[in-house]
């Protein structure tokens, strides 16, 4: 991301970590069952896979391959992204699914299965003196 | 009026699909719905119960169904209002349908009436400095697109095969007067279309639009006496999305399970339906949906659209008039529509688009992850 002045704060309607150091992955903050295991993006309350009432926090593995995706060519009223553009659903690595933007590559790169790894994405938008960071995947995997 | 009694659809009604710039939702729905009720031949003083679907939009939020109700007569009856996004008059009818087979009222009208504005539309609503809606992930062409690209993946699905769900649509709604398309195009021209979110082009994806639609449901007794012809709504289910740890919560909702408790409250299964209408917001809306509903193997929708087999001379004629995607999406009117033009096949009353030998029929209508499935017989 490109440095710029003012703190980095997550855009409003997403949960993730913004690392102080560069070289450290940001993360989803997802909830985690403690009754069976299963981890899901966001906060919920409630388990969907065995009903278990009382979710831990978490953090998500930044690691995922997409799932599915789709090019899109007409900007939407409001978003500060121009086509072309990819979506993408990524299955992350330890189970939860999330859609995201897909940067880093040609958009015509992008295939299903490919792993992905995420990073920050700066908006160019300030909110109270802060730097709106958001979230994307890149191709990449542990290794990179 | 008794427990238990079949379900008869005795009326139906449109008011066209298209833009109407000088009419209002009133005007629309109070057309559609007399006539429903000139096609069932009652008076609404006749009518039990009013349900009303419809999304939202343009115009006041609260209380639309009273009003419309109220201006087609007052006698008191229970008016309820029903929002399941583009299923909302579907799930309307199956409400009535309930509430007739309780044996609680022996008749229910169910009008189903939106006005539009022009654009994409958008999932959720419209949080203007949200991360959905500036990192521009809110775009409903682009989850049809994913199931699409999803379904390409698995299976070898061809753009040019969601392409021809776009030509075979709008050949059918050529012969539907209450369509807001009614041109034909080619597979090349709806190929060459603007590209919206890869593999859709602009015209896989269906327009928004102004309408309304009406359907009078009543007791197989209470039909008895108003017909000799009767089409039995023989059974419904819906259905909201199922968790699952290994598929994505992509899609309308199953489809496949609620299908499959359709099909067995009916008594029949897919090889015995004969004519279908399927929710295709967007193209893969078909395919997909062709394969829930157990016409053709999981993967193979592709081709057997691509061979003709949903044309109303194929195998499995699906949307004869056209679709959301030619005959028009106004989301509130669109079930309704939907029951209308298989109500009217199983009727022998489709005209040029009539399927031959039409005896049962059904419609799958999806909002945002809720589904319905009705099935009609003769
Ligand atoms: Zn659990």
């Amino acid at each position: 991301m490109t440095a710029g002045a003012g703190t980095p704060v997550a855009i409003k309607g997403a949960a993730f970590t913004i690392p102080a150091d560069p070289a450290e992955r940001p993360q989803l903050r997802g909830s985690a069952c403690p009754s069976c295991g299963a981890r899901f993006a966001g906060q919920r309350a409630i388990c969907l896979g065995c009903g278990h009432r009382g979710l831990d926090e978490c953090l998500l593995s930044p690691l995922g391959v997409v799932w599915t995706f789709t090019i899109v060519h007409q900007k939407p009223p409001g978003a500060i992204l121009e086509p072309p553009y990819v979506i993408a659903q990524i299955r992350l690595q330890d189970g939860p699914f999330t859609q995201s933007i897909v940067t880093g590559c040609s958009v015509t790169d992008v295939r299903v299965g490919m792993p992905v790894v995420m990073t920050l994405y700066d908006t160019d938008r300030m909110s109270d003196g802060d730097r709106v960071v958001a979230f994307a995947f890149r191709p990449g995997t542990d290794a990179t | 009026m008794s427990i238990g009694e079949d379900v008869v659809v005795l009326g139906v009604g449109l008011h066209p699909f298209g833009r109407f710039p000088t009419k209002s939702l009133d005007d629309l729905a109070r057309e559609a719905g007399l006539a429903a009720l000139d096609d069932a031949g009652i008076e609404f003083n006749q009518v039990e119960a009013g349900y009303l679907g419809r999304v939202g939009g343009t115009g006041p939020p609260v209380g639309v169904g009273m009003r419309i109700f109220g201006e087609l007569g007052q006698h008191g009856i229970p008016i309820t209002n029903i929002e399941l996004a583009c299923g909302s008059s579907s799930r309307s009818l199956m409400l009535a349908a309930d509430a007739i087979r309780a044996g609680s009222v022996e008749t229910a009208m169910v009008i189903g009436a939106e006005k539009m504005e022009r654009g994409m539309l958008r999932v959720g609503g419209v949080d203007s400095d949200g991360y959905a809606s500036l990192m521009g992930l809110n775009v409903m062409p682009a989850a049809y697109a994913m199931m699409a690209q999803r379904h390409m993946s698995e299976f070898g699905t061809k753009p040019e095969h969601f392409a021809q769900v776009s030509v075979k649509s709008h050949r059918n709604a050529m012969h539907n007067p209450n369509a807001q398309y009614r041109v034909a195009i080619t597979l090349e021209e709806v190929l060459a279309s603007r590209m919206v979110c890869e593999p859709l082009t602009l015209y896989q994806c269906c327009p928004t639009s102004d309408g309304a639609s009406a359907v009078i449901l009543a007791s197989a007794s209470f039909a008895r006496r108003h017909t000799n012809t009767p089409v039995h709504l023989r059974a419904w289910a819906g259905g909201s999305p199922v968790y699952s740890r290994e598929r994505s919560p992509q899609g309308e909702g199953p489809t496949g399970l609620v299908a499959r408790r359709a099909y067995q409250k009916a008594g029949i299964g897919p090889e015995d339906v004969r004519v279908t209408q399927v929710h295709d917001a967007f193209t893969p809306g078909e395919i997909l949906t062709i394969e829930e509903l157990g016409y053709v193997k999981p993967g193979e929708g592709g081709p057997f659209v691509w061979e003709g087999g949903t044309e109303i001379t194929g195998r499995c004629p699906v949307n004869t008039d056209g679709g959301l995607l030619s005959r028009g999406h106004p989301m509130g009117a669109t079930g309704g529509a939907m029951v209308t033009e298989v109500v009217r096949q199983l009727r022998g009353q489709a005209g040029p688009r009539q399927v031959a030998g039409a005896r049962a029929g059904l419609v799958q209508n999806a909002g945002i992850g809720g589904v319905n499935v009705l099935i009609f017989n003769t």
